[in-house]
């Protein structure tokens, strides 16, 4: 009874999937088209109210809110995308790795992760600026950065618990190497776990991209970004409300629904969580 | 309970150093030559030399460091190479706006955070709880520079309660200077307060399902009593580690939000030296930040023994009865 | 009028997001034990009789619901108002749980955890009742001088611990104590010192028992009479010497020929009898324990009812043994 109620995403999870898609096909279309060009100024049209033409308005240098919307999706998308991967491609075979060999291997990588902890990514993300200058490269490293500790940790913690199960212990009998063990049988068993990871991690990253753009950190003119848009737009915050409310609900849904999915994809997927839906991770994995 | 300390006090020294190690690698070191990152390619060179001269750059990369570092310890900083005072001079007018933000911003999280987490979960299943997890589910999605702009949007442009920025200094007295700060802090607050929020509820009900909280009701004591009385400090042991980590995404996140509000704070100094590529400034200030971060981990780590009594040092062996 | 009335007790979960169909967990459960009696329950794992002690306390998990009376003094506690149970847990009816590891906060002093009964139910100050927890402590065996009451669960062996559940229990002086398996987490020579600490406590302060267990051993050695229970039910139900001299339900009997064996851990199927105990919602009509009876035929398609002797011996059989027990080699 309870273990198919854990097995569906339930209606959250499903509105958070839908949510997430239509943020990519968003992106994806922008890819091809756009209303207007979403760089094109239009100085006489600047600070228009929504019309026919301009669904959303114009910003105060007449370019079309929607299309820069749009575009911004992609920026916010490919740019978490990428980091998070980088930050996944990294720390979870370093995870495996501690998890596999134990001893000083994983003492180091522990450490490792207590030192990171000591630099937010926020932080990161400025020494890194201060090191090659700003820009969406920069801002993709900063925040892969801060999170091969997650995933490390994560993979190594999840890849504990399994190595000490009983047809890892055969595996080992019948004299297969840890490597094998670790791609063949530990990497499958805690893959549910790192995709939950994955979509949380994903939400924390759009939010620092828009965080590192709003100071001018990430990505540059004429890409188009959310967090610059918000910076920009205070300027007019007196004036034009609306342009600073419009990116920020762009990042709150966007950002919504990979939580929703990411809390729908754990009941589903994650063996650390009782079918009660009492998180019993320790409280540290949840946030990274 | 000596040990563990000893042990903790240990593990903070090496992580310190291995942080301040970091910064001079990262700053000092992989740059090759961070003069040339300080004035750009097209500097000319007598500038460029004198520059190198005045950072100390001629000196061996190991005395450097121990320069840097040992100065640091002994409270004397080097000289801001944009404002050409030492660090301490600039730091110590904007610690005075960034603590106080800090410290307000984690008071207004605690408050509001852990009592909504403890009520979600003493109500689970009811509207009260939907109410608080759907609430904080937004707060968790919100940026809390975003926050920030629609807070002075509503409080400071339609309501004009509060300013929309700046800040008076504490001479304008505690209460404009506060007022200053309350948006601010709010804006850090309110995401913080929903995670909160969140892990205090699934902590307290993994609390309430334990054997010992029974054994209460079963004294006699109601359920909000046992609650209080045997839940709370339980469940408050992963709630400080939450706590811990918040601490450093707040710090961070006093250099986004310094910016919305204009404070001149340390993450404003922080943002403006790099902008401005003083490294001289960036790296005292980061190494500092990662050791306020440190502290506090250790804080964290000394308070769990205090919350749980199982993390203290045993004295006697227990004999069967 | 008998201390304690359990009639018709039933617990049932009832339907819900994730069972279509209310789940009967106990069924017209009827018990009485007056005023310092004793009373033994017996069964299998997950036969109910936790349920049962829950059920009286008052404490049923969350989502279960509990018909029939229980009653304590004459008041009826399933329809007694939550306030007023508050004043009677720990007051006049007090429990001993099966897992003294859990049962104890890890954050709070032993003594601490002692005294705060006393300090709501009997009035005391606070240093009154630190006395006075001091002083049970004593009672059940942990001397002040070699475990302090400012020691924290942690520190105590398991027995130990027992023993702080037992000075929770007791500190007020109820009228009846529920111990549910208080030894079955302990080992053979701390079973049998917990025992004798209950069973003198409760001559002492001329305290009411329900003695749960899975061992029929721990009920002869404490309990004057004794019910055994069956998948939600109780089979059969008499004075102890008298059920196990010439014990009536076949499962009685099956469960006497795993007596020896009586260190197992719950939930190990009885040696004896063959099979499991058929888990709540998967019960047959009849008698449940059919499956697994030697004596089973076509009438025990229908629920034999609970039938007593003159000597208040009863039986829920259609086919009881009508000869004693040969005797245990
Ligand atoms: N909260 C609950 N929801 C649904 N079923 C429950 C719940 N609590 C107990 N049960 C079921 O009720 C039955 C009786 O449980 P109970 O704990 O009373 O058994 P027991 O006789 O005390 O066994 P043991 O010797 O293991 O302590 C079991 O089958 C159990 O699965
Ligand atoms: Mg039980």
């Amino acid at each position: 009874m309870a273990e198919r109620r854990v097995r569906t995403l339930g209606t959250a999870g499903r509105v958070g999937a839908a949510t997430t898609g239509a943020v990519v096909v968003v992106a994806l279309v922008s890819l091809v088209w756009t209303p207007h060009d979403p760089a094109a100024m239009d100085v006489a049209n600047k600070l228009a109210g929504p019309s026919l033409a301009h669904p959303l308005g114009t910003d105060h240098f007449g370019r079309d809110t929607l299309s820069q919307l749009m575009a911004g999706a992609r920026v916010s998308i490919a740019v978490s995308l990428v980091a998070v991967g980088l930050g996944a491609g990294l720390g979870v075979p370093l995870g495996l790795l501690a998890a596999a060999r134990r001893g000083w291997l994983d003492e180091a990588v522990m450490r490792l992760n207590d030192l990171a902890f000591a630099f937010p990514a926020l932080l990161t993300a400025v020494l890194i600026t201060a090191l090659l200058g700003p820009g969406a490269i920069n801002a993709i490293l900063a925040i892969g950065l801060f999170n091969v500790p997650v995933f490390a940790r994560v993979t190594r913690g999840a890849a504990l618990a399994v190595w000490k199960r009983p047809f890892v212990l055969a595996a080992r009998l019948a004299g297969r190497g840890r490597a094998r063990i670790s791609l063949d049988h530990v990497l499958p068993n805690i893959a549910g776990t790192l995709i939950v990871q994955a979509t949380i991690q994903f939400a924390l990253a759009i939010l620092a991209e828009a965080g590192l753009s709003y100071l001018g950190l990430g990505s540059q003119p004429p890409e188009v970004s959310w967090g610059r848009m918000l910076n920009e737009a205070q300027t007019f915050l007196f004036l034009e409300p609306r342009l600073a409310i419009l990116p920020g609900l762009a990042i709150v849904v966007t950002v919504l629904g990979l939580n929703l999915l990411g809390d729908g994809l754990r009941d589903r997927l994650d063996p650390r969580l009782d079918p009660q839906g009492v998180d019993r991770r320790p409280a540290g994995a949840r946030r990274g | 309970m000596a040990w563990v300390l000893a042990k903790r006090m240990v593990a903070l020294a090496l992580t310190l150093v291995a942080a301040s190690l970091l910064v001079f690698a990262v700053l000092e070191v992989l740059p090759g030559d961070p003069a040339l990152l300080v004035l750009g390619v097209n500097a000319r060179p007598d500038t460029l030399a004198a520059l190198r001269e005045s950072m100390g750059l001629t000196e061996p990369v190991a005395w450097r460091y121990l320069t840097w570092v040992g100065g640091l310890l002994r409270g004397e900083f080097a000289t801001s190479l944009t404002y050409g005072v030492p660090v301490d001079t600039l730091l110590a007018p904007r610690l005075l706006v960034s603590g106080p933000l800090a410290v307000l911003s984690l008071g207004l999280a605690v408050a509001l955070g852990i009592p909504l987490g403890v009520v979600a979960a003493a109500r689970r299943g009811r509207p009260t709880d939907a109410a608080v997890m759907g609430v904080s589910q937004l707060g968790v999605a919100v940026p809390n520079f975003w926050l920030g702009i629609l807070l002075v949007l509503l409080f400071a442009v339609t309501l004009r309660w509060l300013p929309a920025g700046g800040f008076p200094g504490w001479e304008a007295g505690p209460g404009p200077a506060l007022a200053a700060l309350l948006l601010p802090a709010l804006a850090l607050a309110l995401p913080q307060a929903a995670i909160l929020a969140r892990v205090t509820r699934s902590a307290v009900l993994e609390v309430l399902g334990e054997d010992y909280m029974r054994t209460a009701r079963a004294k006699g004591l109601s359920k909000t009593e046992a609650l209080w009385a045997h839940g709370l400090r339980n469940a408050l042991i992963p709630v400080v580690t939450i706590l811990g980590l918040q601490f450093s995404f707040l710090l961070a996140g006093t250099i986004i939000i310094e910016n919305v509000f204009n404070l001149p704070g340390v993450g404003r100094l922080i943002f403006q030296a790099v902008s401005q590529r003083d490294l001289v400034v960036v790296r005292d200030l980061v190494v500092l930040l990662a050791a306020t971060v440190g502290v506090v981990n250790f804080l964290v780590d000394l308070s769990y023994a205090a919350l749980d009594p199982r993390l203290r040092l045993r004295g006697g062996s227990a004999t069967d009865g | 009028m008998a201390l304690l009335e359990i009639e018709d007790l039933s617990v049932q979960r009832p339907a819900g997001p994730g069972n279509t169909a209310p789940v009967a967990l106990l069924e017209d459960v009827s018990l009485t034990l007056p005023a310092g009696g004793s009373l033994g329950l017996v069964g299998e794992s997950g036969c109910g009789k936790s349920l049962t002690a829950l059920a009286v306390m008052g404490l049923l998990p969350a989502g279960l619901r509990a018909d029939g009376r229980v009653r304590l003094d004459g008041l009826d506690l399933l329809t007694t108002a939550e306030r007023t149970l508050c004043r009677l847990r720990g007051r006049r009816l007090a429990m001993v749980f099966q897992e003294p590891m859990t049962a104890l906060n890890p954050v709070k002093t032993i003594g601490a955890q002692v005294a705060e009964g006393p300090r709501r139910h009997l009035g005391l100050s606070r240093r009154a009742a630190r006395d006075h927890a001091r002083a049970v402590l004593h009672r059940v065996g942990l001397d002040p001088s070699r475990v302090s009451p400012d020691q924290y669960p942690h520190e105590l062996s398991g027995g130990q611990r027992q023993r702080v559940g037992i000075a929770i229990a007791v500190a007020c002086g109820p009228a009846l104590l529920i111990a549910d398996e208080p030894t079955t987490a302990l080992d053979v020579a701390t079973q049998a010192r917990i025992l004798d600490l209950i069973t003198d406590l409760v001559a002492d302060a001329d305290m009411a028992l329900l003695m749960i267990a899975h061992d029929l051993a721990v009920v002869a050695e404490t309990a004057e009479r004794m019910a055994v229970m069956y998948a939600g039910r109780v089979v059969e139900t008499g004075p102890t010497a008298r059920v196990l001299a010439w014990p009536r339900h076949p499962y009685t009997r099956g469960l006497m020929g795993a007596l020896p064996r009586g260190a197992g851990r719950p939930g190990d199927p009885l040696a004896a009898i063959p099979g499991v105990v058929p888990p709540p919602g998967a019960r047959p009509p009849g008698c449940a324990f059919a499956d697994r009876c030697p004596r089973a035929d076509g009438l025990c398609a229908t629920r034999p009812p609970l039938t007593a002797d003159t000597d208040g011996h009863g039986v829920a059989c259609h086919h009881p043994h009508d000869t004693p027990a040969e005797r245990q080699p």
